[in-house]
């Protein structure tokens, strides 16, 4: 178990340590019921004693409003703390309940005293609801601005604001109710085991004088006002003035001397708080005494108290009182001990009384006490046990922080891993083997094989028979066949660029020049041969001839293509020497004079860069 | 606002948050990074195959040409001027001086329109003969059999009148080759 320590104590980094602590130590980041007050938690446990050697024991299922007998409980026990833990798990158990408990109210119904002080706020009149609730609060932060008395101590004593609902405009509003602290060791040390077993342990201390009140009207439902509520207990005797609406307008509490059952001077001290709380006023109402109603579980104390009012009553003023004994009253055969302050948290029984018409059920005094009043008046400071914990809000910003930093977290472990992994995947891959060094000779041995590749290419095309003399020849023989009458003067060709020299090589075609060759034929010949060279004329004619040599020679430069060009130009006239009278000897001395036309054809074959032919102008080498 | 609230949202959230979102930011930078290396290797990986690939293409492709080729080297890193003179001395001396002889020879050093269009270094043969169209074109065939690298850039055919008064066949052939040959380097 660790010790909780006040955050306001700690630096801002232990404090989140413990808040760290608290929430995986404990059940109360999970578990609402640690921030509920005990009476709103189903399973109850209440507790009562009055200073003598008994305590009652009792719990309380809210849920099916069922009363059992508590685990007993020694006098010891309660005021050491000792042995608490046997009796927690007893009532954990759930043998005291009708199911297992989940967590546990415990209320200490506190019999023994019944102190008052008076308080220097609140009773200069006009103070209303919110007010005393303002009030109620600075009672409990810091008692010594509100009491008159102040040389007080918060480490012994509770207080907590009791208002007048029915007080008159010069009476006292309110007045404080003091409770001493010694029992909170046990209550403390019920805690502590709550948080250890992770079970909400929420405690209340509360004045069993006040519950008595309280529980007046869910007692005697007819119950009217306009009387002293007189209250009897073992050590002393609570006095409590309603008035004829049944509003609360003072109190009084006084001590037994001795083993007294009553205290002294009980009947004066009655007159007087009657005549104080306008109950009664001497001189007006002679017939009508003060009313008092005797309240106790005790038949001796009743009986003495009795037996002092008559003889108060018989010597000096009467007073009129009705006694209830508590020890026998049916309202509370259902409650073990038959303690009328168990009973203001019957479920049932309150809802009843707040249906009766009762003329205190429907007073402002007694609604207001259980609606919220009863509540607030525990004398055990939850809220400064509470504000050194964590609140639930705390707890779930602290759980909200951990998931979301545990999903970076896991964001962060899973990034780390995907790159862990494609680290591992990259690193079985070939490619992160492969070195600089041997793509650079990859890189090498491609450009060398390129480069090789480039010089068989451009070789094997310088290479090509693309212009050769014997095939120019035989290109004139087969333009004209053996005997074809025809005598050629000159004969020339001419092989070369098609583009001058110098320009630049279009950027499609790369580095290649486009050819052209001419033949330039000039002689004389007979009307049969002028014929055949018309027939050029056309490119049928002049394709028929291509086609011709080429396939004669074998030379693919002859055939005719789609990207080569071919023309020709003629010019043809009279042989000015032909003869047609001329004798065999003159043919053979000049065969001129038999030839009637003269003639000079030129015949070109252009080759454009895109041909296979086309010239390669770069370097092999 | 609690005494807790302040300490849970700064020592609970922020600084653990802060905290692991710099490292997520600093895994996510290294794990980009990784994925850049990764993505250059393996580029170049693909480059490496797809090279390794092309050469396999390639050597199928150039293997069978490359004989050829070193016998084409062969011939142009030949003197064509030499081989030319050769050989077609060695075919005109077949024939009868009556038939075909070779009346010149000369090796220009112009480079010709051809010959300055292309890069590769060249020869040029310019010869001269006499003779009858059937031996000159039985000449040309086998000189330019023997030389690929020779490409006839110019013929020039005409009859030589009253020489032979008896022979009105006999002509006059000037031819000019123009040669690649390899440059020096490679020779």
């Amino acid at each position: 178990m660790f010790n909780i320590v006040d955050p306001n104590e700690l630096t801002p980094a232990a404090v989140y340590r413990q808040a760290c602590l608290v929430n995986s130590k404990t059940s109360r980041g999970r578990d609402r019921g640690w921030y509920q007050q005990p009476l709103e938690i189903p399973y109850q446990w209440h507790l009562w004693f009055d200073g003598g050697r008994e305590v009652r024991s009792a719990t309380y299922s809210k849920s099916d409003n069922t009363w059992r007998p508590g685990p007993t409980l020694s006098l010891a026990t309660l005021t050491t703390g000792e042995g608490a833990s046997d009796l927690l798990q007893e009532l954990m158990r759930g043998a005291h309940f009708s199911q297992r408990a989940s967590a546990l109210g415990v209320v200490l119904h506190v019999a023994d005293e019944f102190a008052l002080a008076e308080v220097t706020q609140g009773n200069d009149g006009g103070v209303g609801g919110e007010d005393l609730g303002i009030l109620h609060y600075n009672l409990i932060e810091d008692p010594c601005e509100i009491l008159v008395d102040k040389e007080v101590s918060v480490a012994t004593t509770s207080w907590r604001l009791l208002p007048f609902w029915g007080a008159g405009p010069e009476q006292e509003r309110c007045t404080a109710i003091a409770l001493s602290r010694s029992r909170e060791a046990f209550l403390q040390n019920l805690i502590d085991l709550g948080t250890e077993w992770r079970v909400p342990i929420r405690v209340a201390v509360t004045s069993a004088a006040l519950e008595t009140l309280a529980a007046l009207p869910l007692i005697e439902p007819t119950s009217r006002g306009g009387r002293l509520v007189v209250v009897t207990y073992l050590k002393f005797t609570a006095v409590f003035a309603v008035s004829a609406l049944g509003e609360l307008r003072s109190v009084r509490s006084l001590l037994h001397r001795g083993s007294q059952l009553v205290p002294m001077g009980f009947g004066d001290i009655l007159w007087n708080m009657a005549i104080s709380a306008e109950l009664t006023t001497p001189g007006k109402n002679a017939g009508t005494p003060p009313q008092v109603l005797l309240l106790s579980d005790n038949p001796a104390a009743l009986q003495a108290a009795a037996k002092d009012l008559e003889a108060y009553s018989q010597s000096r003023q009467t007073i009129e009182f009705e006694m209830q004994d508590l020890s026998t009253h049916q309202a509370l055969d259902a409650i073990p001990g038959r303690r009328p302050e168990f009973l203001v948290y019957d479920v049932a029984s309150l809802a009843a009384a707040r249906t009766a018409g009762g003329v205190l059920s429907q007073a402002q005094t007694f609604r207001t006490l259980w609606t919220d009043w009863l509540g607030k008046c525990n004398f055990f400071d939850t809220g400064k046990v509470d504000s050194v914990y964590p609140t639930l809000s705390d707890l779930r910003l602290l759980r909200c922080a951990s998931i979301l930093v545990a999903i970076l977290t896991l964001g962060l472990l899973g990034t780390a891993a995907n790159g862990f992994y494609s680290l591992f995947q990259a690193m079985n891959h070939p490619s992160w083997s492969l070195t600089p060094m041997e793509v650079k000779r990859t890189e090498g041995l491609q450009a060398k094989l390129a480069e090789e590749k480039k010089q068989i290419e451009i070789t094997s095309r310088l290479l090509q028979p693309r212009s050769r003399g014997w095939v120019a020849m035989e290109f004139l023989l087969q333009l004209f066949p053996e005997d074809a009458g025809v005598r050629v003067d000159s004969f020339s060709y001419n092989f070369d660029v098609s583009r001058p020299v110098g320009s630049p090589a279009s950027s499609q075609t790369g580095a290649n020049a486009g050819l052209v060759r001419s033949w330039n034929i000039r002689g004389a010949a007979n009307t049969q041969t002028l014929e055949l060279l018309n027939e050029l004329n056309s490119q049928r004619g002049l394709s028929e001839l291509f086609s011709r040599v080429a396939k004669t020679t074998g030379d693919p430069g002859y055939k005719v293509d789609a990207l080569r060009q071919l023309t020709v130009t003629q010019n043809q006239g009279r042989n000015p020497k032909y003869n047609a009278a001329a004798s065999p000897s003159e043919v053979a001395a000049d065969p001129l004079v038999s030839l009637p036309y003269n003639f000079e054809a030129t015949i070109t074959q252009t080759f454009s860069e895109k041909d296979v032919l086309a010239l390669p102008t770069e370097k092999p080498f | 606002m609690s005494a807790y609230t302040k300490p849970i949202l700064r020592y609970g959230l922020a600084t653990p948050g802060l905290f692991t979102c710099v490292l997520l930011g600093f895994v996510l930078i290294l794990s980009n990074k990784l994925q850049q290396i990764r993505t250059v290797k393996q580029t170049r990986h693909q480059q490496h195959l797809a090279r390794l690939a092309a050469i396999q293409a390639m050597e199928a492709e150039v293997a069978p040409k490359r004989k050829a080729f070193e016998n084409q080297k062969r011939v142009l890193q030949a003197d064509p001027t030499q081989i030319f003179t050769r050989s077609a001395d060695s075919i005109v001396s077949r024939f009868q001086r009556v038939e075909l002889e070779r009346t010149g020879m000369v090796f220009p050093l112009e480079r010709g329109k051809i010959g300055r269009l292309v890069q590769l270094d060249i020869g040029r043969v310019k010869s001269s003969f006499e003779g009858g169209f059937g031996p000159m074109q039985e000449t040309l065939l086998q000189v330019e059999s023997l030389m690929p690298q020779a490409l006839l850039e110019e013929l020039k055919i005409t009859r030589k009148a009253d020489v032979l008064p008896n022979k009105p066949g006999h002509l006059v052939l000037e031819t000019t080759h123009l040669c690649w040959k390899a440059p020096e380097a490679v020779q």
